[in-house]
């Protein structure tokens, strides 16, 4: 008899240790794009084990439920239903592609669900179209644009050509850069745009192109294939001799590993420089990461890590799944990244988590950044008055 | 009464001149034969006639008026036709053809051509005569007035073909209906032509009544001279 | 522009064109003489380029390292090209023609998913060629060597090409296979091995294109299937099965390509391929240099009896039970029973009226984005919204039968295709009207109809007419004339059928039942983007009725409900999902090659 009631209060125990877990539903772009996103999952990955190590979300083990939402919007739809319906997950999040996120967003304002877009960058999806809940983690296209502004003054160059992929990341980062510009260096030119579709540069062409325009600076906002295309045209045929060159996103492994020997050094990047930021946060991740994967991190990595952590920490705070609650607690939510401590504003949605900006350089045949410095987000963001402009009431 | 008239027909396919200056005449409830080795340039002309071939030179016309324009008008003005290698539908049965064909009309062609107990069968799946006759009764069942028939009874026992060429006369009669017709077999041509047009490498080279033809030394040239009579 | 620029955006223009002409070489072969359209080809270039990418890491930084790399990347592609026709393609020759086009996207599944897994996911840039890694002036301009390489190259493959097939026995099989298929066969060629010398060079070819473009492009997975559109356009544009026709049609997409950007038309790029071929096949039915079609095959005859009766109880029942059942199966229902009535009215257009499609996104992108705006830009409710969607895509569909009912086969197929592109890039660019890139959000049902279950209701209605409709129109006396125009042009002409009219009218119908699923579609997940109309949904439709088979208006409901539960399934439970989607394909391809509605018919007695 005794032993019977032993046997079930160590069931009852056990029970309450792993309770129903809280599942969190995750979608992404997996299979169309894995370099980011396969770092992205692990980092993901590293977050859970570590939420479900330290006893969970209040009291209760975390599930990420991951789903490939097959790159279009209309797939990504259905996978979150399904992970709404079937699953019932208590909050959305992931999705990579601008378009993507932005359908994923409009369905969780319609499912009155919280959905933390992680990774896409347009500027959209927290202003012209942001909702009561959605938030975003990433520092958007605007921000990282607005960060390597001050380099671009600092370069003090007349005449600028500029190169992006023809989508709406690369428009506007380039409507951004020129805007930006215009304000605080009058006089500026813009003497070449060179728009190539996206995966599907040009380079020769475009190089020349731009070489024929004679700018005296370059800003780019080219990533993945076309980067590096670009930037072995641009080598070859001595494009960037004696031009400072300025490129969103290049600094991010994800991009700058592929490049190797050919990265082209004194490029002014936004990035991730994994090998050289030492703060406590970022050591503490990455060793733990290293431990786990055996790898080094990627920015998806640090993104798909704190994309978790923040749901985690929002739950926390609301103390409970309501999503009206959830969707409080992200207002003004504060936690620690791997970059450092972020909020995400109450007044669009946005988080602060910053990026690095720094220069390329070839290490041992590879590509780092150096002389690199921190950009917190939360000073590269329009005033709060622009911004209530651009987002709908609610 | 001249019912189909063609003057001056010329096609050249590189340079090799098809069909050179061709003009004949047909008149309704007649039945005309046109002979000529292989290559002479028979199907050539019924192309240019039925519009499946446009014309270098020459002019159609029907009952007295210009017959031109694509197959379709031409066809929907009253010029039926069948091909040297037949043309039928052949995802569908035999029965379904016929109901394409005549758009709703009643009609007992399938029994007259000898396909009635075939009208449920798939077209592809008949012999090559049947298909022949299956696309004679398609080409009937729009009530033509004029009638082309590229080797109509290619792939018959002789006593068949007798069969639907006796079929043809007797509809050619009946319904005043202009036949233009290639054929092969010798017999089949004197044996049912009214009056025989013998073409050679595109150019009309005799044309009269099977006696005449018969009798005819550049026609008897032709033909031995390719050394093959029955072709 | 000075002469000095001209001449370097020529000399650009001209190494992209060796390029692009050594990749359609390959398929123009496999075509001509095999008539199997290769949707693979962008796959074995992606697999040379991985393969040079790697041995060039292994022989080394020399000369001989990186040629040795490139010529053995090339004959491992061969290789497999080798393998995959010996293995899916020959028991496929005998079967309808679009099999092998199935197949063929099976294995661009599979491939793309090996090469993940072998490869990785990260980009591979290749070493600079040892030897040839600057760039000299030319006029003042810096050209690198390589470009100079290239431009040598193109020709000199053209040339090696020309002998081959002018000189040898073994070039004018090819020549004699490629002009009639049939006649070679009655001299008792050994037709197998003619076709499979022909991939492996074909494959090889593609290999080398891939593994040239070692210093120029990084590996990725995502050139596939940019390759395979490149390809195919050059080989259309030039004439199928026409090796001159596909040099100059290489060259002049890619000078004009070169100096659309020379002179700051980037932004035309994204369609300037489809453009100029659209121009040139309504002009050209048979590409610059490419002569008539050999007469197609007789088309089959729809053997084998109906569908029993029977088979539909299931069917019906399996339609009905989301109603009941609600929760996610309603979703999925959902999407499957709007991809069905997309892929009836490609069916309706392949099948009954012959005409081929590969664009068939157009009409359904035109419908939901005619919903979309609507909805948004109009205000218009959502009963009109989804009324103007068939009626966009009807007369876009119309438009398209203008210009397009004097071509056949798979010049039809490609003209359709750059119609679908240059409308996508209508949608692509026009911000203001269609959002652009990130497309239109916010497009929910009214509220009688936002319930998923009633939304699905709503579906299954609508989809259940347009089928009926479209099963009364095909067994109708229009439906057998269209069909009697698709079986013989001749025979229908000759019986005073307007075939141009009914190809159009075909058209309009097959554009109106897409336009309505693309409406339906808009409001079931409230946001669009270009994607709708992109290639990939094209085959996604193609695909779809392939695997449901064409012989029964079953086929697509079946096609398109098996091929979206299992992308649904398997891309939830495992990680290499596409190539297991792949080899379903291939398994039902070679095992059920009447597609599944084939499976359910009794055979013939
Ligand atoms: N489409 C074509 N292209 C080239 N030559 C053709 C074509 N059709 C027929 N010819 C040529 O025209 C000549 C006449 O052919 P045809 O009218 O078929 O002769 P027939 O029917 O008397 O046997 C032949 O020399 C044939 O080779
Ligand atoms: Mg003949």
């Amino acid at each position: 008899m005794k032993a019977i009631l032993g046997l079930l209060a160590a069931t009852l125990v056990a029970g309450a240790a792993d309770a129903q877990p809280i599942k969190l539903g995750e979608l992404n772009s997996y299979k169309v794009f894995p370099a980011f996103l396969e770092p992205y999952k692990m980092g993901m990955e590293l977050a859970r084990t570590e939420i479900n190590a330290s006893g969970g979300i209040l009291g209760r083990p975390l599930e990420i439920v991951i789903r490939d939402d097959g790159g279009t919007p209309g797939d990504a739809v259905r996978v979150a239903e399904e992970l709404l319906t079937r699953e019932g997950v208590a909050a959305l999040t992931g999705t990579f592609a601008s378009n993507v996120g932005l359908a994923v967003s409009d369905f969780a304002k319609q499912r009155k669900t919280l959905f933390i877009a992680a990774e896409p960058l347009t500027d959209k999806i927290v202003w012209d179209n942001g909702n009561r809940y959605t938030f975003r983690l990433r520092a958007s296209t605007y921000m990282q644009t607005a960060m390597l502004v001050p380099e671009a003054l600092k370069a003090a160059k007349p005449r600028w050509a500029i190169v992006y992929p023809n989508y709406e990341y690369g428009q506007s980062a380039t409507e951004a850069f020129k805007k930006l510009m215009a304000e605080k260096q009058p006089g500026v030119q813009f003497v070449a745009e060179q728009a190539p579709a996206l995966g599907r540069i040009d380079a020769g062409a475009v190089v020349q192109a731009i070489e024929d325009a004679k700018p005296d600076a370059i800003f780019s906002s080219l990533f993945g294939p076309d980067l590096a295309k670009f930037v072995r045209e641009g080598n070859l045929r001595g494009l960037f001799k004696n031009r400072p060159v300025i490129n969103l996103l290049g600094g991010e492994p994800e991009y700058l590993d592929p490049l190797k020997d050919e990265t082209p050094e004194g490029w002014i990047v936004t990035g991730y420089p994994w090998q050289s930021i030492q703060t406590p946060e970022h050591k503490r991740f990455h060793d733990a990461y290293q431990a786990k994967f055996k790898d080094y991190p990627r920015l998806g990595s640090v993104v798909g890590y704190t994309a978790i952590h923040s749901f985690a920490a929002a739950v926390k705070k609301a103390g409970s799944l309501d999503q009206e609650k959830m969707v409080d607690a992200m207002k003004g939510l504060q936690l620690s990244s791997p970059f450092g401590p972020i909020t995400y504003r109450a007044l669009d949605h946005q988080s602060t988590m910053g990026a690095y900006v720094g220069k390329l350089a070839l290490k041992d045949g590879k590509g780092v950044m150096v002389d690199w410095s921190f950009a917190d987000g939360a000073k590269f963001l329009p005033s709060d008055d622009a911004v209530m402009k651009l987002r709908p009431k609610e | 009464m001249t019912l189909l008239a063609a003057s001056g027909l010329t096609k050249s396919y590189g340079g090799v001149r098809a069909v050179d200056g061709v003009d004949l005449e047909v008149a309704s409830g007649e039945m005309v034969a046109m002979i000529g080795p292989n290559g002479a340039g028979k199907s050539t002309c019924f192309g240019l006639i039925g519009g499946q071939v446009s014309a270098d030179a020459g002019k159609v016309r029907l009952d007295g008026a210009d017959l031109d324009g694509s197959p379709a008008r031409r066809a929907r003005r009253g010029l039926g036709r069948t091909f040297q290698v037949a043309q039928v539908f052949a995802s569908m049965s035999v029965s379904e053809n016929l109901a394409v064909a005549a758009r709703g009309r009643d009609t007992t062609l399938l029994e007259r051509v000898g396909l009635g107990a075939d009208a449920q069968r798939p077209a592809a799946d008949l012999a090559y005569g049947d298909i022949k006759r299956l696309e004679l009764a398609l080409a009937l069942a729009t009530e033509p007035r004029v009638l082309l028939m590229d080797e109509p009874t290619a792939g018959m026992a002789p006593a068949e073909r007798r069969q639907l060429m006796t079929l043809i006369a007797g509809l050619a009669r009946e319904t005043k209906l202009a036949v233009l017709f290639t054929e092969h077999d010798m017999d089949v041509v004197f044996g049912h032509a009214d009056r025989i047009l013998v073409l050679d490498r595109g150019k009309l080279i005799a044309s009269g009544d099977p006696s005449a033809i018969r009798a005819n030394a550049r026609v008897r040239e032709v033909y031995l001279g390719h050394g093959d009579g029955s072709c | 522009m000075t002469l000095a620029a001209f001449a370097s955006y020529m000399l650009t223009g001209l190494a992209g064109a060796s390029s692009l002409f050594l990749v359609a070489a390959g398929l123009s072969l496999i075509f001509g003489v095999t008539r199997v359209v290769n949707f693979a080809h962008g796959s074995f270039f992606m697999l040379g380029l991985y393969l040079a990418v790697t041995l060039a890491g292994v022989f080394g930084r020399t000369p001989l390292g990186f040629w040795g790399a490139v010529v053995c990347a090339s004959l491992a592609v061969g290789a497999i090209g080798v393998v995959v026709e010996r293995l899916i393609l020959r028991p496929l020759y005998a079967a309808p023609e679009l099999l092998q086009l199935l197949a063929t996207f099976a294995v661009v599944l599979i491939v793309k998913d090996a090469a993940l897994w072998i490869w990785g996911p990260e980009d591979l840039l290749g070493p600079r060629a040892p030897g040839l890694s600057s760039a000299v002036p030319v006029l003042g301009r810096s050209i690198p060597e390589y470009d100079l390489l290239l431009i040598a190259l193109g020709p000199l493959v053209m040339a090696g090409l020309w002998l081959l097939l002018t000189r040898t026995r073994f070039g004018r099989l090819i020549r004699a296979a490629t002009e009639d298929r049939e006649m070679t066969a009655a001299l008792g060629i050994d037709q197998a091995r003619l076709f499979t010398l022909v991939f492996a060079l074909g494959s090889a070819l593609a290999g080398l294109g891939g593994a040239l473009q070692l210093p120029r492009e990084p590996a990725n997975l995502s050139l596939d299937l940019s390759i395979v559109a490149d390809a195919f356009v050059v080989v259309v544009l030039g004439g199928l099965g026409s090796l001159p026709g596909a040099f100059l049609a290489s060259l002049l997409i890619a000078e004009l390509k070169a100096f659309c950007i020379g002179l700051g038309f980037s932004k035309a790029t994204l369609v300037i391929e489809f453009l100029v071929m659209a121009v040139v096949l309504v002009f050209r039915p048979h590409g610059l240099l490419g002569r008539p079609d050999p007469p197609a095959r007789a088309t089959e005859a729809e053997a084998g009896e109906p569908i029993p009766p029977l088979v539909w109880i299931p069917v019906a029942l399996a339609l009905a039970f989301p109603l009941l059942a609600g929760g996610y199966a309603v979703i999925l229902a959902i999407d499957i029973v709007i991809l069905a009535l997309f892929a009836a009215s490609l069916r309706w257009l392949i099948g009954p009226a012959g005409l081929v499609s590969f664009g068939h996104a157009a009409f359904f992108g035109l419908g939901a984005y005619a919903a979309a705006i609507a909805a948004l830009k109009l205000g218009w409710p959502m009963a009109a919204a989804l009324a103007a969607a068939p009626l966009v895509a009807a007369f876009g569909a119309f438009a398209f039968g203008l210009v397009a009912v004097r071509l056949s086969g798979v010049y039809l197929a490609m003209l359709s295709l750059a119609f679908a592109q240059i409308v996508w890039s209508l949608a692509f660019q026009w911000d203001a009207l269609t959002g652009g890139s990130n497309g239109l959000v916010g497009i929910w049902p009214a509220a009688a109809v936002a319930d998923k279950t009633r939304y699905y209701a709503l579906v299954l209605g609508l989809a259940i007419a347009a089928w009926l409709l479209l099963g009364r129109i095909e067994r109708g006396r229009l439906g057998y004339a269209i069909r009697a125009a698709r079986d013989s042009q001749l025979r229908a002409e000759a019986l005073g059928f307007d075939v141009p009219a009914l190809r159009r009218i075909a058209l309009v119908i097959s554009g109106a039942v897409a336009g309505l699923a693309g409406g339906l579609f808009v409001y079931s997940k409230g946001s669009l983007s270009p994607e709708t109309l992109a290639i990939p949904r094209s085959v996604d439709g193609l695909v779809m009725v392939l695997l449901g088979g064409l012989a029964s208006p079953l086929g697509p409901l079946l096609g398109a409900g098996l091929f979206t539960w299992l992308q649904d399934e398997a891309a939830r439970r495992i990680e290499f999902w596409r190539a297991l989607v792949g080899f379903v394909i291939l398994a039902l391809v070679l095992f059920a090659p009447r597609g599944l509605a084939g499976l359910l018919r009794r055979p013939r007695a």
